[in-house]
């Protein structure tokens, strides 16, 4: 009898429960489950947007691995991607390693190296934009200053893909700092101090018993890095546009301006094949990663 | 104030963790020492240097913005920038856009990232764990820039094409990850106030609600500073959802529209720049106040997966 009327308190509770998890379920439906089912349905599809959709299969598909174009911008990407880990993984964990190990004013410091990272990136991108101007700008002002000729910053593709992954690099620096940091403070100060007992001087202790022990950090953090990148838009969109003439075009610029620049007609099919590639893409460069740095010696 | 375990390597960051025996005692100071932080001076001037010129410029007139070399100190402080820009290129009303989506995403955010969080924690109900799959799979796909097209055509068949529909698609955006942060906190939490609440006849909501939820505080304080921030910068949801209808714009969207009008010839950079600080100086100014949350924050949500 008991048991029976807590079984039946507990099937009410349930409910409640249940109910508890609707407000969170609702948006989740309206705007990710089917965005997503929508997005790789139309990607099989011609699609104006307007009249009605017409199934072509994987002909969209076909066209994006014809368009050279698009591969174009996945080669900027992965360019942009890995101009920007070179610099900003080192230099991340050098600066993480000089606050660890104690300087003074090292959380004032610490504090200015992750501003950025709170900033919307899309302001830092008009920003930037204005600062660096060939013409006219505050850093050509400033050069000029010094007597040094004026550099282009936006003018040629390689210069636009440097400037990018400069701005990127300062914007995107500290968060690593800080996710190192957070990882070497875990490291237990036994450890360290017998190392400095037996003489052994910063660099080595880094080489020798903070590297090692802060690698599975530093799998997720390139990890999140590459994901991050991959994904870029808000930066690249308002910094360089994809420009001059689309060779800073990343991914995510790219399938937007088939969704919402169209030249002429807007092609939502082929824009949502791109946008499903897109995803693949970042998918496959994850796993590669991971398949790489899984079996490195501890 | 207890902390579930999967937070340790956060609590020590704030707390500016220095070792010992790292400064020798007696000796004086070194050169490389003094290297040192001249190299961090240099660093930190140029992570604060480009913030610094941006403000500059938007106290600066235009024409002398727009010559080859006006110099960059402003010959005279125009604070007309900021009224211009906040009446003549509406960005008075961008504010409250921002304002109003922001303060939807982090109400909204707080209710139902807890909710769900409580009842992954503290229930097992059928079907559960296919649904937390199901949101964890999300979170890899990842809503990006491509799914930007159908949020917004849905938002807009279900009437939802306003303020309130950005609200909801940035929500979607960040809830994911807060209620599995917040489970985990949950998880970390005795069960022992909350017991004592259902011996007094508390239901499981009431029991959430009165009990759990002001337990969740600490997290809690971290959800909402990244929900201000994620929701305050966005960009792509905002500018999607104004493309057809400009007064929707947030501050961030408006900034940049002003940018493209001004690439187009009428360069008003100085109307753009005091945009952009009115766009960075809130969340500056919360960060400066409330910098233990980010920091804690962005190191819980990221190394613990």
């Amino acid at each position: 009898m008991r048991a029976a009327r807590r079984r039946h308190w507990s099937r009410r509770e349930d409910k409640v429960a249940y109910a508890m998890l609707v407000p969170a379920l609702l948006p989740y439906i309206a705007f990710a489950l089917l965005p997503i089912g929508w997005l790789v349905w139309f990607s099989l599809h011609r699609w104006n947007g307007f009249t009605a959709p017409r199934f072509v299969g994987l002909d969209n598909y076909a066209r994006v691995a014809r368009d050279e174009q698009w591969w174009q911008s996945v080669l900027t990407t992965i360019e942009f991607g890995a101009g920007r880990l070179v610099l900003e993984i080192p230099l991340a964990l050098i600066l993480a390693y000089v606050f660890f190990r104690g300087v003074r004013a090292g959380a004032l410091y610490r504090t200015v190296v992750f501003l950025p990272h709170v900033l919307s990136a899309a302001i830092i991108g008009i920003i930037f934009s204005f600062l660096f101007r060939d013409v006219g700008g505050t850093v050509n002002q400033l050069l000029a200053g010094l007597g040094w000729g004026p550099l282009t910053f936006f003018g040629e593709p390689g210069a636009a893909l440097r400037t990018l992954i400069g701005v990127g690099v300062w914007a995107g620096v500290g968060i690593n700092m800080l996710l190192f940091f957070a990882g070497m403070t875990t490291i237990s100060t036994e450890i360290l101090e017998s190392a400095e007992l037996e003489g052994a001087n910063h660099w080595q202790t880094f080489r020798y018993i903070v590297a090692p022990m802060l690698l599975p950090v530093t799998r997720v953090v390139v990890l999140i890095s590459i994901i991050g990148i991959l994904r870029s838009f808000d930066l690249v969109k308002t910094l360089t546009d994809g420009g001059p003439n689309g060779r800073t075009e990343v991914m995510f610029t790219y399938l937007y301006r088939y969704f919402f620049e169209p030249d002429s007609i807007p092609q939502i099919g082929y824009a949502a094949a791109l946008g499903v590639t897109a995803s693949i893409v970042v998918g496959i460069v994850s796993v590669a990663y991971l398949r790489v740095v899984r079996p490195a010696k501890p | 104030m207890s902390v579930p375990p999967s937070s340790v390597v956060a609590t020590d960051v704030t707390a500016s963790a220095q070792l010992p025996a790292v400064r020798r005692r007696g000796r004086p100071v070194r050169p490389r020492t003094v290297l040192l932080h001249v190299v961090l001076v240099l660093v930190a001037l140029v992570m604060i240097s480009p913030l610094l010129f941006a403000v500059l410029a938007s106290l600066t007139p235009l024409t002398q913005l727009l010559s080859r070399d006006g110099g960059i100190w402003p010959r005279e402080l125009q604070w007309s920038n900021y009224a211009d820009a906040w009446t003549r290129a509406s960005f008075g009303r961008y504010f409250l856009n921002s304002v109003l989506v922001t303060g939807g995403v982090v109400v909204l955010d707080t209710l139902v990232s807890s909710m769900t969080g409580y009842v992954l924690a503290r229930r097992a109900l059928l079907g559960q764990r296919v649904l937390e799959a199901v949101y964890v799979s999300t979170l890899f796909v990842g809503l990006t820039t491509a799914t930007l097209y159908p949020q917004y055509q849905i938002a807009d068949a279900l009437g939802l094409g306003n303020l309130f529909g950005v609200t909801l698609v940035e929500l979607t955006g960040i809830m994911l990850v807060h209620m599995f942060l917040l489970k985990a906190f949950v998880l970390g939490l005795g069960t022992e106030m909350e017991d004592a609440a259902r011996v007094d006849g508390c239901g499981l909501f009431q029991t959430y609600w009165r009990v759990t939820l002001p337990m969740m505080r600490p997290m809690l304080a971290t959800t909402v500073i990244l929900g201000f921030q994620a929701s305050w910068n966005n960009y792509q949801v905002p500018l999607v959802f104004s493309l057809a209808a400009p007064d929707l714009r947030t501050l961030v969207v408006g900034v940049a529209a002003l940018q493209y009008d001004a690439a187009d010839g009428v360069a008003a950079y100085n109307t753009v720049l005091a945009g952009a600080s009115m766009a960075l100086i809130p969340v500056v100014v919360v960060f400066i106040a409330l910098q233990r949350f980010f920091v804690k924050g962005w190191t819980e949500g990221s190394v613990k997966g």
